[in-house]
Parts: structure tokens; C-alpha cells; sequence
């Protein structure tokens, strides 16, 4: 929202001038960040208003005019202009040789000045030069001259009447005060943060018709509509609005239009009530419903759009239909023109929750929806109403022509809120006397009660136009904000000894990526968020994701249900700079069954990824002995890798599932050929998922210790053939489950496949023995492997000669 | 033959064995002074010629400085082993450059949060992970944010088609650990959250974030000021100010903004606080009576704060990073630089 310090300063006592860092530094502190200040005209140097008196076109050049211009005093000065828009008889700014303007080529708000110098442009000397909007940094006009309204007079100063502060501030933490969206508001506010005057007082003028034009209307929804007021007027003459009321405008970025709309958003911008003017012969006939849309109505609205309406929205219609979307947009067809001299002008108020939700289904925002929408005072319709006739009759002349039409049948009440001063130091923590506490509310109009001279309690009233405060805290607010945050002192709470219950889980993923990191892996972040494409270049179904009903792209228009396809898109950018990459990430997927909270389910996964040059076998075994690694870290002891083949973005023969006694922590494999072609994945590529919450629930928390042997152990190798299908890791973990004396541990140290066996393969294992108690003897060594033996041979297996 | 010879003899063994340089030098001294052809073994052999009276002397002192070379011989081998006794072919050029051993890098937002995690669990905060995508009820209803409320459009939230929030911040836990413990309450929550925001280099539709809520009796918002600066203070390892302002979010009253002093210039004014010397940093403010009493907290015995702030800016500040985009499109080439 732009404010204009000028417009601000009517409000404010006479002669108070304040100087724009204060201003800005103070509603800082004590109302909303002000996120821009800057002046305007304070560059701008010579200019003075001019009358075009006759152009010429330029003798060599067909885009250009040479203008003879009064600049008064009858001097003339003759200027070469490039603009379309001029024609004799306009009035217009002229900067004259020495004069500074503002380059229109850079933003408005930050451009620089330069000087007007006397210069022949093709042949022909000119002096001076006719300014744009934005030559003189009123706005970002840069279309054609500014031709101004004719009541100026020529020779007149003119960079004097722009001069001017522009305040910005973040309409976002207003939300709550609907009262600042106007510069009364802002006034009435900054009264109270600078300690001075308020200088507002409503016109008591009472409005007298002296026309008859008929006119009703009837507010079917008075919920959605408490007040409505409205008035005739006669005979305006639609025009160019005076140059105050342009300047105004534009200062704070509204496009004058003609007099009797620019006064209409002159009044919403002054008071915050929005306006809206009707042609009165337009109307079917003149009587004015306020009714909820039937569904499938339809209206153009002044943007020149045909919106489909539905049976929510609150209109404001004629007898045959729609004139307006209540609060949002009037309608083309009743718009106020160059030939209008009837209007009906309404100032109403429409409830907020019903404007909130029709600019959101309509996808339309304007600045009466803005205002309307954070809930508006109704005892500011009618003073609004009565300004904005005052305003036209005063610049687009016009009589009164009808009684004042005020529908309002439940007045807002003032609020009474008790409030006790002792509650200031309990919870801001600050002192604050109760004679500056009364100050303060005083100071923002809101009248204190105090039933007691030696009470601490107050009984405040709350005027209408504070629809934020309702309770103690927002009093206390109040009184923080205005006694200024920057004179609060830091303090600390008292607390006790207790330690903080700590968050085993998050320790738990803590551990884990460091585990990560330290087996060489990169952590990388990618979006919760997955489109189609993804999915299908995965192998994967998008059907059971989670769709996004408002997404950004068709990209991002899921939640992903898993890891893979994200990091699977991470791959080829990343090996464009580096030979391999080994990366993993740690977050959430979801899935449409619920949780215990009723929430779609959201795990949280682990996907760790190795993309290097070598064959899959080898990068598959990089890649397990890393996955073991971390399981051994997570605190798994028991895991088994089960073959497997329906996990579909992976080789069908390289894929296993990650269990522990028989519960799924999740799988690894190699890519699929398809989704490494897919993604366009040159190197081989293997990956494994872990599910967290399963690890951490399953983990063995404590570590056992046992006794370790004196006694030396002893190595023996076995080899042996057996099927080639055989799964080494079955295997092992049968002969491991053998009843045994010695053996500690089995390791697999070789697989040979000569080309000469079709059918069979070579499993050379190591076996580690040792006692607790002895030195192991030959015999006993032999009978533990005579038994090893005997498992092999159950698994069809045959020793092999040494 | 006198013992004189013999102590020239050690003494010109001691000064050779000094002097060597390698294990040759060594070797040849050996054979020099204790070979079979030297000259101290010449004498030795020549003792038997000695008339009796004088041989057991002779001998005992000939072989005493026997013994005494062999030490030294002995003592210059062991030191040679020690300094550079190696032999020349065993060299390694320790200069030739190679690559670190590869240890992975992690993400700077983790890291950043780790280090915010843990101060604050110091300062005796709990820690909780919200629910990345959550309700309706818990997002805003329960944070004082009814359904049509203007103050939802100061997060631009998306919708699953279902009907539920990927969090647009991680208030949506408030209500679950207020209802889940007692007073005092002492928790922070980091968390991804989530904006329907179209991404640039300072925009990103996803987002780190961690908040804050502390509630007790008697608790103020001068407490709110000094635990986040004490927070802050530890932070960044030095002390900085803060600055609070008024600003509005539906689940605070009052309902502030803090800014600190720009840790990059220390308020001398730079490029990064535009010249102001204040870096705007977290939202905050007393926890509004409706959040409390939704939590089963009475708001007339009780009071707290909460805040929340971003993890992406205030890593961007600490590295100068110029595009948050960077955080999450995975590249290495960013990431290994942390």
C-alpha cells in the first residue's frame, strides 16, 4: 500500500511537518514495517505549465513535431517533440533549458535526474522539453505527454504542486486492521505513535436533494450486507478530474479516470471505504437489489471479462440482473462514461468472509475487495457516501436528486473490554504507569472507564473502527506497540534444573547421516513435490500419489511416494562434472492410506545412490557392503537381502529386499537398463531405500558385550562346487545355523563360474574357529567341519580336490 | 704396543663412525676396526707374545675397547636406521598432489539446523518433526486461522486433492505439544514447509524451517526478546541486538517482527542488510489465549511465546549464497562446498 505523506499531513495539526525518517522509523516500531520511502519531485527543477499553441511537423523527420509552446509572460518557446498525443490548445509540463527531469528508461522510484539543455535535433533548435508522467516520476506513464487539466495557468511552477513523500508499506501485517487501509486510518494512527493532534472532523453538511430522480433499493441479505447506503445525482459533467485530485491519485499509484471515478477512489483511498458509481440511465430501472447470484448468471465486469457467477456471490443487480459483483467489480454495462449524466453512487458494507471467498473462486482482486475483505466499519458508510457526493457535485458539478437511502438494520455496537494495568509488566514485562496506559488508549480514540481511582482495572470502549480488538491481549498490543518495542529490555524466563527429554528418532537420523557421510556419501535435497514424467521415466504408477489440487507445474503436481525418481533426476546433472557420484537424501513420501493421526501416511525414507563406470556386479557389492555398514551402525544385527524381482525400476535379476527377521527395511538393487535410459544415465547405477521409523523401532539399542577368547583361532578354507542358481547368501546362512563347536564365523572369500561349467559354480568360504578354553587340536577342528561338510552336501554341493 | 695406541685407535673409530654417512660407510668402518684384518684384532692376536707379566692387562684393555667400538658401531648403526638409514630406492615423493579420501558432504541446511537444534536444547527445548503434510484443523483452524479468515492468504498454500495441507509452516504442531505435555513447555520444531510460490532466485515454494514455543506462568514478552537473543548470542558466537517491530500473524497477540543486527558488517552497513544494519529474521510474539486454550492451556493461569524463523536465509546470509534454488536441486558442485 502507498501512502502519501502530504495526504497524511491534512489530517495532522497544521504546519507539523515531519521529517521521513522519523516517519518511517516510528510506524516501524510501532504499527508495520514501512518497506520503501522515497520523494518524489524533489529533482525535478524548471518546469513550468505551457500551452501548445500550433504544431508543425518536423521538416525532416516524419516522426517528430515542432511545437510552439507559452511558457507565460508571453515568452514562447519552440520545441521538437516525438510524443502522438499533443494538439493545440493542450496544456503541458514543460521543462525548460537548465530544468532537471527523471530518466523514463529506469524504475519509477529510483530514477536518476538529467538536464534540459538547449539542443538542435535535426536541423531545428529546441527548447525545452514537453514531460511524460514518468519524466517527471508520477508514474510509470511513458506512453505520451501529461496533458494537463485546463483550470492551470500557463507560466505556473509545476514541479512545487508534485513534490511529495511516498511511504510503502506491507499490506501483510495490516491483515488485521482494516482501519489503515486508508489514509485517515494511517493518520488517526500516527497521531498517536507522535504524540500530536488528530485533526479530522466529519462534515456535518446534511445532503438536500434539489432533483427528483426515483430510485429504491433492497437489501435481500442483510447478513452479507449490513449497511447499504446510496444517492442520485443529476446532471454531472463527466471530464478530466482537477489537477489536486489527479496528484493525489497518482502519488500513491491510482490512474486517474474522470472526475466522478477518481473522486469515487479518492474516497476509498482517504477513508477506506470503497465506492462505486453507477450510470443511472443505465440501469434497467432504478431500483437497486442486493441479492445472492443464482447459479449460472452471468456478468461483464469492468475489466471487460464475462464472469461466470456462482450462488455464493453477493451482487448488486437492477430488475433484469447483475450490475455489479458486491465489493469486488462493477459491471461494464452500467459503467459511468464520457456520456453519463445520471449516477447512483453506493457506499456499502459487504461481509468479509462472502468477499474473501467470491475473490478467490472469481480469481479476482481489486482494491475494493482488498478493503472489504479484512471487514470494514459500517458507521463509515454513510460519511463516505455523503464525502464522495460532496466531491462530485464540487468537480463534476450535478445536483442531489435523492433522499439519502440508508439500509441498515443491525448497527455495529461498540465493544466494552475490561483490562487490568497489572497485566502489563505480567506479560510484556515492561513498566508502563496506569495514567500512560489511559494515555495510550486515549491517544487511539478509545475511551477508558476507570470504575475506581485505586483499581487497577479499566473498563475500555472499542469504537467500530477497531474491528482487531476483542480481548485483553490485543489491548495489551496496544499498549506495547505505542510505548515502542524499541524501549523493551531483554529478560530471560526462570527456569528449573530439569534436562530436556531428548528426541531419540531425530539422534537416530543424526547418526545415520553422519554414518552416511562418513561411507562417502553426499547429501543432496530435492522437492517433496513429482510430476508424471518422472514416474513413467521410473517405471513407476503416479496413480497412488497424493495429486495436488492447486500444483505450480504439472512437475511439481504430486507428493511422491518415493525417493527414487527425484534422485534418479539429480544423476545426469551431476555426472556432467563429476566421473561418479555417491549421494544420498533423507525425507518424507507420502501415501494416500491414512496414518494413526488419520493423515495420509508419511515415512521417512533413506535413498542412497552409487553411479560409477564398473559392472553392476561390482557397484552392486560397493554398494551392500555400505548398506551393511549402515545397518550395522542403525543397530540391525540380523538383516538378510532376499532376491527378488518385482521392484520395477530395478534389473530384474539385481535386486534383493532388505529384511530383518522377515520384516521389509526396504530394497537395493541395480537400475533397470529401460529407467537408466530413461533418465539418460550413461554409467551403471545401483541404489538401495531404507525405511527409518522401521530401523529405528527395530534396532537393538544396547550393545552386548561377551568375553573374548585368549585361545588363537584358526583359518580354514573350503571350496566346493554346487548349482549355479544356488544363492550364496541362503547358503551361508544355513551352514551358519549347523550345530558347532568352534565356528565363529563364516565368510564368503570367492565365487568362481568357469566358462567350462554350465551348470555349476565355485563357493570358496572361510571359516574362522576358536575355543573360549583351549587351543584347538586338529580333530576337533575337523569335527566342526566335517559338518559344514554335510550341510553343503545336502545342498548338492561337492567338495573340491585341493 | 702401549694402551696409548689403543685409546688412538677407539678414539679415531669414534670420530670415523661419527662421520659416516650411510650403511656403506658404516660396513667399511666395521671391517676397518673390527675385521679380521684390523688392526685391533692384529693386536689382539699379537697379546700372546706379550711376556706373562703384562698379557692379562693388555688383553683385558684390548678387549674393553673391543667392546667399546663394537657400541659405538653398534650405537651409529642404530642411529643411521633411525635418521636415514633407508636405502635411496625406498624414497617416496610425499609432494605428489592426490585427492582427498572421500568422505560425504552434508546438505549446509542440515548442518545449520543441527546447530540450531542443539543450542536450543541446551537452552531446554525439546525437539519435534511435524507431519509434513497435515490437516486442515492442525495447519491453521487450531492456530486461530478459521476457514475464510483473510489472514490465510499470508501463506499461499497448496491442497492435496484430498483435502490436506503440505505445511505451510510448522505451527502445525502447536497444538499437539501443548495437549502432549505440561507446563513448562519448552519445544522447537524444524521442518520443511511448503508455499504455493512460483521459485526465483530469492523465492522457493519449499522451505526449512524451525519455530519455537515456550509456556509457563509468567512468561513475557521482554522473555521472548532475551531467550531469542540468548539463542541468537550462541548462534553466531558473539553478541548481537535485536530489534523488535510490531508485525501480524493470527496466532500471536501481540505479534511481532525481530530483526538482528546484520552479522555480516556488525551494523556498519553492507550490500546484504541494504545499508541499514538490520537483518529481518523471524517472526514472533505471545502465543494468542485461542492457541493456548485450544492446547488445554489456560490462558489466564499460563502464559508463552512462539516463533518461527527460515534455515535458507540464514545460510544464504552466512555464505552469501545468491540463489536459494540452489538448496534443493541437488548439485554437487554446491553441496561439496560445505
Amino acid at each position: 500500500m502507498l501512502l502519501s505523506k502530504k495526504w497524511l499531513e491534512q489530517y495532522l495539526p497544521k504546519g507539523i511537518k515531519i521529517k521521513a525518517s522519523k516517519l518511517r522509523n516510528r510506524i516501524t516500531y510501532s504499527l508495520a514495517e514501512v518497506e520503501n520511502i522515497y520523494n518524489v519531485g524533489e529533482e525535478l527543477t524548471n518546469i513550468v505549465v505551457g500551452e501548445i499553441k500550433k504544431i508543425k511537423p518536423h521538416p525532416k523527420s516524419d516522426n517528430l513535431h515542432v511545437a510552439i509552446v507559452d511558457i507565460g509572460n508571453s515568452r514562447k518557446k519552440t520545441i521538437v517533440c516525438a510524443a502522438k498525443n499533443i494538439f493545440e490548445g493542450a496544456k503541458v509540463p514543460v521543462a525548460l533549458p537548465g530544468g532537471s527531469v527523471l530518466n523514463p528508461e529506469q524504475d519509477l522510484g529510483s530514477q536518476d535526474s538529467f538536464e534540459i539543455k538547449e539542443i538542435e535535433i535535426k536541423k531545428i533548435k529546441s527548447s525545452g522539453m514537453l514531460c511524460s508522467q514518468k519524466e517527471l516520476g508520477i508514474s510509470d506513464d511513458h506512453k505520451g505527454i501529461w496533458i494537463l487539466p485546463d483550470e492551470l495557468n500557463v507560466g505556473e511552477d509545476f514541479c512545487g504542486m508534485l513534490k511529495d513523500t511516498i511511504l510503502e508499506i506491507e499490506n501483510k501485517s495490516l491483515t488485521h486492521r482494516s482501519d489503515c487501509f486508508s489514509h485517515l486510518g494511517i493518520a488517526r494512527e500516527l497521531s498517536a505513535i507522535l504524540k500530536i493532534p488528530f485533526d479530522y472532523e466529519e462534515s456535518q453538511e446534511i445532503l438536500v436533494p434539489t432533483q427528483t430522480l426515483p430510485l429504491v433499493v433492497k437489501v435481500e441479505d442483510p447478513k452479507l450486507c449490513q449497511r447499504y447506503t446510496a444517492i442520485a445525482i443529476h446532471g454531472v459533467k463527466i471530464q478530466p478530474s482537477p489537477l489536486w485530485l489527479q496528484l493525489k491519485l497518482l502519488a500513491v499509484g491510482v490512474k486517474p479516470i474522470n472526475n466522478v471515478v477518481d473522486a469515487t477512489n479518492f474516497v476509498m483511498l482517504d477513508m477506506g471505504q470503497p465506492i462505486h458509481a453507477f450510470d443511472y440511465n443505465k440501469l434497467d430501472a432504478p431500483r437497486v437489489i442486493v441479492r445472492k447470484a443464482k447459479k449460472g448468471e452471468e456478468i461483464r465486469t469492468l475489466d471487460g471479462d464475462i464472469r461466470r457467477l456462482g450462488s455464493d456471490q453477493l451482487l448488486i443487480t437492477d430488475p433484469k440482473g447483475p450490475i455489479a459483483i458486491a465489493g469486488i467489480m462493477g459491471g461494464l454495462d452500467t459503467e459511468v462514461d464520457n456520456d453519463t449524466q445520471d449516477i447512483i453512487i453506493e457506499s456499502a458494507n459487504f461481509e468479509m468472509y462472502n468477499i474473501r471467498r467470491s475473490t478467490n473462486e472469481l480469481g479476482l482482486r481489486t482494491e475494493a475487495s482488498t478493503r472489504f475483505e479484512k471487514g470494514q466499519d459500517p458507521h463509515t458508510t454513510l460519511p463516505a457516501l455523503k464525502r464522495v457526493a460532496e466531491l462530485i457535485t464540487e468537480t463534476a458539478g450535478g445536483e442531489i436528486a435523492s433522499e439519502v437511502i440508508d439500509i441498515y438494520k443491525e448497527p455495529g455496537e461498540e465493544r466494552q473490554l475490561e483490562f487490568d494495568t497489572d497485566d502489563v509488566p505480567r506479560f510484556l514485562g515492561i513498566e508502563v504507569s496506569k495514567e500512560e496506559v489511559i494515555h495510550i488508549f486515549e491517544s487511539l480514540h478509545l475511551a477508558v472507564n476507570t470504575p475506581e481511582v485505586s483499581s487497577t482495572k479499566l473498563s475500555v470502549t472499542i469504537p467500530t473502527f477497531r474491528r482487531d480488538l476483542n480481548i485483553k491481549e490485543d489491548l495489551l498490543e496496544e499498549v506495547a506497540r505505542i510505548f515502542g518495542y524499541d524501549k523493551f529490555h531483554p529478560t530471560l524466563p526462570v527456569r528449573d534444573l530439569k534436562s530436556v527429554p531428548k528426541n531419540f528418532q531425530r539422534e537416530f537420523e543424526k547418526m545415520l547421516m553422519f554414518t552416511m557421510s562418513s561411507l562417502g556419501f553426499d547429501e543432496i535435497y530435492t522437492y517433496s513435490f513429482i510430476g508424471e514424467q518422472h514416474y513413467r521415466k521410473t517405471l513407476l504408477d503416479i496413480d497412488k500419489c497424493l495429486k495436488l489440487k492447486n500444483p505450480l507445474s504439472p512437475e511439481l503436481a504430486y507428493m511422491r511416494n518415493s525417493l527414487v525418481p527425484s534422485i534418479l533426476e539429480k544423476v545426469k546433472l551431476n555426472l556432467a562434472n563429476f566421473d561418479e557420484i555417491l549421494i544420498y537424501e533423507m525425507s518424507r513420501i507420502f501415501f494416500k492410506e491414512k496414518n494413526k493421526e488419520g493423515l495420509p501416511n508419511q515415512p521417512l525414507n533413506i535413498i542412497g545412490l552409487v553411479s560409477k563406470h564398473t559392472d553392476n556386479k561390482e557397484l552392486y557389492f560397493t554398494l551392500k557392503e555400505k548398506v551393511i555398514a549402515l545397518l550395522g551402525q542403525a543397530g540391525i544385527a540380523t538383516y538378510a537381502f532376499e532376491k527378488v524381482d518385482s521392484i520395477p525400476y530395478f534389473h530384474p535379476g539385481q535386486q534383493a529386499l532388505i529384511t530383518t527377521n522377515k520384516v521389509v527395511l526396504g530394497n537395493i538393487g541395480t537400475l533397470h537398463p529401460q529407467v537408466k535410459d530413461n533418465w539418460n544415465i550413461d554409467p551403471n547405477t545401483s541404489l538401495f531405500i531404507l525405511d527409518i521409523e522401521k530401523l529405528f523401532e527395530l534396532q537393538n539399542k544396547e550393545k552386548v558385550y561377551k568375553r573374548f577368547s585368549k585361545y588363537p583361532y584358526v583359518k580354514r578354507d573350503l571350496s566346493f562346487w554346487v548349482k549355479k542358481d544356488t544363492q550364496t547368501g541362503h547358503l551361508v546362512k544355513e551352514l551358519e545355523k549347523g550345530n558347532f563347536s568352534y565356528v565363529k564365523d563364516i565368510e564368503v572369500k570367492d565365487i568362481y563360474e568357469p566358462k567350462t561349467k554350465q551348470d555349476e559354480k565355485s563357493i570358496t568360504i572361510q571359516v574362522i574357529l576358536q575355543s573360549k578354553r583351549i587351543t584347538l587340536s586338529e580333530e576337533e577342528i575337523n569335527i566342526d567341519i566335517s559338518v559344514l561338510i554335510e550341510t553343503i552336501k545336502k545342498f548338492g554341493g561337492t567338495l573340491r580336490k585341493k | 704396543m702401549t694402551i696409548k695406541q689403543l685409546e688412538k685407535i677407539t678414539k679415531k673409530a669414534s670420530d670415523e663412525l661419527l662421520q659416516a654417512k650411510d650403511q656403506r660407510d658404516l660396513e667399511k668402518l666395521r671391517i676397518k676396526y673390527l675385521g679380521r684384518k684390523s688392526e685391533l684384532t692384529r693386536i689382539l692376536r699379537s697379546i700372546k707374545n706379550l711376556p706373562q707379566k703384562k698379557r692379562p692387562i693388555m688383553g683385558a684393555k684390548a678387549n674393553e675397547i673391543r667392546k667399546r667400538i663394537e657400541d659405538l658401531y653398534n650405537d651409529a648403526t642404530e642411529k643411521m636406521k633411525i635418521s636415514k638409514a633407508l636405502d635411496k630406492d625406498e624414497e617416496i615423493d610425499v609432494t605428489i598432489p592426490v585427492k582427498a579420501q572421500a568422505i560425504g558432504h552434508i546438505h549446509p541446511i542440515t548442518q545449520m539446523l543441527w546447530r540450531a537444534e542443539e543450542i536450543f536444547q541446551k537452552m531446554g527445548f525439546e525437539i519435534f518433526e511435524p507431519f509434513e503434510i497435515d490437516d486442515d484443523y492442525h495447519n491453521f483452524e487450531s492456530v486461530n486461522i478459521p476457514p475464510g479468515h483473510p489472514a490465510r492468504d499470508l501463506w499461499d498454500t497448496f491442497w492435496t486433492e484430498d483435502g490436506f495441507i503440505p505445511i505451510t509452516h510448522t505451527s502445525s504442531m502447536q497444538v499437539r505439544i501443548l495437549k502432549s505435555r505440561k507446563p513448562p513447555i519448552r519445544a522447537v520444531v524444524p521442518g520443511k514447509v511448503f508455499r504455493n510460490e512460483r521459485t526465483d532466485p530469492r523465492h522457493e515454494h519449499t522451505l526449512s524451517q524451525i519455530e519455537g514455543i515456550y509456556v509457563d506462568k509468567g512468561i513475557s514478552l521482554s522473555d521472548m526478546i532475551g531467550t531469542l537473543k540468548t539463542f541468537f548470542d550462541a548462534f553466531y558466537g558473539k553478541d548481537v541486538q535485536v530489534k523488535v517491530v510490531p508485525d501480524y500473524f493470527p496466532f500471536v497477540e501481540p505479534g511481532n517482527g525481530m530483526n538482528l543486527s546484520c552479522v555480516i558488517c556488525d551494523m556498519k552497513g553492507c550490500r546484504v542488510c541494504k545499508h541499514t544494519g538490520w537483518l529481518e529474521i523471524l517472526g514472533c510474539g505471545m502465543i494468542h489465549p485461542n492457541v493456548l486454550r485450544e492446547g488445554g492451556i489456560d490462558p489466564d493461569v499460563y502464559s508463552g511465546f512462539a516463533w518461527g524463523f527460515g534455515l535458507d536465509r540464514l545460510v544464504m546470509l552466512k555464505y552469501g549464497i545468491e540463489d536459494i534454488r540452489h538448496f534443493r536441486n541437488g548439485d554437487l558442485r554446491f553441496i561439496r562446498q560445505f
